[in-house]
């Protein structure tokens, strides 16, 4: 009887996860120049309960729009608090991470639905190898579950000069020892570049 | 007279031209497949390229298929999704969208309280370790979700009595703080749990009747450490509420979620308590193990008290 009642607790604790307390539906983009991968630009727009809480707090002055001093506090509490964990993009070329530089560029916005939209490029400055292709692997996921990101990696859009070979695919993280902490359900964007020849 | 008809080919020929000519522009970049070289796995995970690290430390121990946690995350999504909804049909004056929405908010608060921060692992090793009834599983799986709902709702009143609109980040502040002290309680928690089993071993050891049972006293300090951090996702709703103007309906979807959370919590208790009688009750009907069930009594004690110990400190390294 026990036996059973073990097995019953043990897949509750197993179940024990799924704590996201605010939602992202995340657009990503590759940049690069002629020498390097600049960064991932990205475009996150969160949920309507978070976004309102966040734009009561910044709009100080309520007239739906963001001037420079209010952008501050999404550059402080949203894109600089994740610097830690990479500004939610994770790069990887299989064995080591990449830590993110600054944030560029900063934007918010409102949607029509009233969801709080912030676009950024997250910088990384790795240059191309120059015999060979230079790899790496953009995963999008905050490890810690607090976040939920959502991002159809399909739609990702990869801005490279003619002077810059750049390859890329969507796949499974599957066999990336690099990626084990993260959920089955996250996508990688494979890359590889080098200068082109 | 400008003929459209007549310089049609020209403008074909100029789209096409303009379609190649912008393609190219991209050529750098091309979706194409390219076999991605799988090195050695790394020695640790956490490696940087400069000062800064990465953390990539994860919370996710899932048991089940990657498409039952898809649907446990996604669906806690879907039924914000409907309670902002109905929360703005509510500000419309739609007072039909009420039973629908407390109904949304206490099967949100049921999956939610499934994450971890709600209590459930110290209720679970609490029963494991001490004999309790069910009265006392009910008590402590609801005191938790009160305490945890409570502190979340009056802390952001009290935040936006003091700065109204501007209350949610320093609310996140307060709350990474008060969740920070509060893991520090559970691994307090543990070591006093351990110490008891100690002490229990060595009184066995003395010949002296063993108890192990849960005691309501216990039951309160565990209820009142573990929910004291307020709950971000009950605080946001509320907040939700209160920016549109509906404080009541801000109360009365609290009061849903945590009806939701204390059955969830409440149902690992009961579980945990009905596991610690089979194995009493297993213990017993094997006659070899009889003589042995004050050391395994408390061998369990000592093992529980060491887990909510180990998890408290898992939990206060991995606060954000």
């Amino acid at each position: 009887m026990f036996k059973s009642l073990f097995c019953i607790l043990f897949v509750f604790v197993g179940i024990a996860v799924s704590h996201p307390h605010v939602f992202i539906h995340a657009k990503v983009d590759l940049v690069f120049d002629e020498n390097e991968f600049i960064g991932v630009q990205n475009r996150w727009e969160f949920d309507l309960i978070y976004s309102q809480a966040m734009i009561a707090a910044a709009d100080a002055n309520g007239n739906g729009t963001f001037e420079s001093n209010e952008l501050s506090l999404y550059k402080d509490q949203i894109v600089d608090a994740a610097v830690e964990y990479s500004r939610f993009n994770y790069i990887g070329d299989g064995t080591r991470f990449y830590s993110p530089k600054e944030s560029k560029n900063l934007k918010a916005s409102v949607s029509k639905e009233g969801k709080l939209v912030v676009e950024f490029l997250n910088t990384f400055h790795i240059p191309s190898n120059p015999n060979d292709y230079t790899m790496l692997v953009l995963a999008v996921t905050d490890p810690t579950n607090y976040i939920l990101i959502t991002v159809d990696m399909e739609q990702s859009e990869v801005s490279a000069p003619d002077a810059m070979d750049v390859e890329y695919f969507v796949d499974a993280l599957d066999g990336l020892t690099q990626f084990k902490n993260f959920s089955g359900t996250v996508k990688g964007l494979y890359v590889r570049y080098q200068k082109a020849q | 007279m400008f003929d459209i008809k007549k310089h049609s080919n020209f403008f074909c020929i100029f789209l096409i031209c303009l379609l190649l000519g912008s393609s190219l522009s991209f050529a750098g970049a091309s979706n194409k497949r390219f076999d991605f070289k799988k090195p050695e796995p790394a020695k640790t995970a956490v490696v940087a390229d400069s000062s800064s690290e990465v953390k990539t430390t994860s919370s996710y121990f899932f048991i089940g298929s990657d498409a039952m946690w898809e649907w446990l995350v996604s669906s806690q999504k879907n039924l914000r999704e409907k309670i902002s909804l109905h929360v703005t049909n509510l500000k419309k004056g739609d007072l039909g969208s009420l039973g629908i929405f407390l109904f949304i908010c206490l099967i949100y608060g049921l999956i939610h309280a499934l994450g971890p921060g709600h209590g459930k692992t110290i209720v679970v090793s609490y029963f494991i370790a001490r004999r309790g009834k069910i009265l006392q599983g009910v008590g402590l799986g609801t005191a938790i979700t009160t305490i945890h709902t409570l502190s979340a709702v009056a802390l952001l009143f009290a935040l936006y009595g003091a700065t109204k609109a501007a209350l949610f980040p320093i609310f996140e502040a307060s709350r990474i703080n008060i969740e920070k002290a509060s893991f520090a309680l559970i691994i307090l928690t543990g070591l006093i749990l351990t110490v008891i089993a100690i002490r229990e071993t060595i009184h066995s050891h003395q010949n002296e009747t063993v108890q192990a049972n849960a005691s309501w006293k216990e039951l309160l300090w565990l209820a009142f450490i573990t929910g004291i951090v307020p709950c971000p996702a009950v605080a946001l709703i509320v907040f939700f509420c209160l920016l549109n103007d509906l404080p009541g309906i801000a109360l009365l979807g609290a009061a849903a979620i945590c009806v939701g959370m204390s059955i969830t919590n409440t149902g690992f208790g009961i579980g945990a308590i009905l596991a610690r009688r089979g194995i009493d009750k297993g213990i017993h009907h094997m006659s070899k193990l009889d003589k042995y069930a004050g050391t395994i009594n408390t061998l369990i004690s000592l093992l529980c008290g060491t887990g909510i110990t180990v998890l408290g400190i898992f939990l206060f390294l991995n606060a954000r």
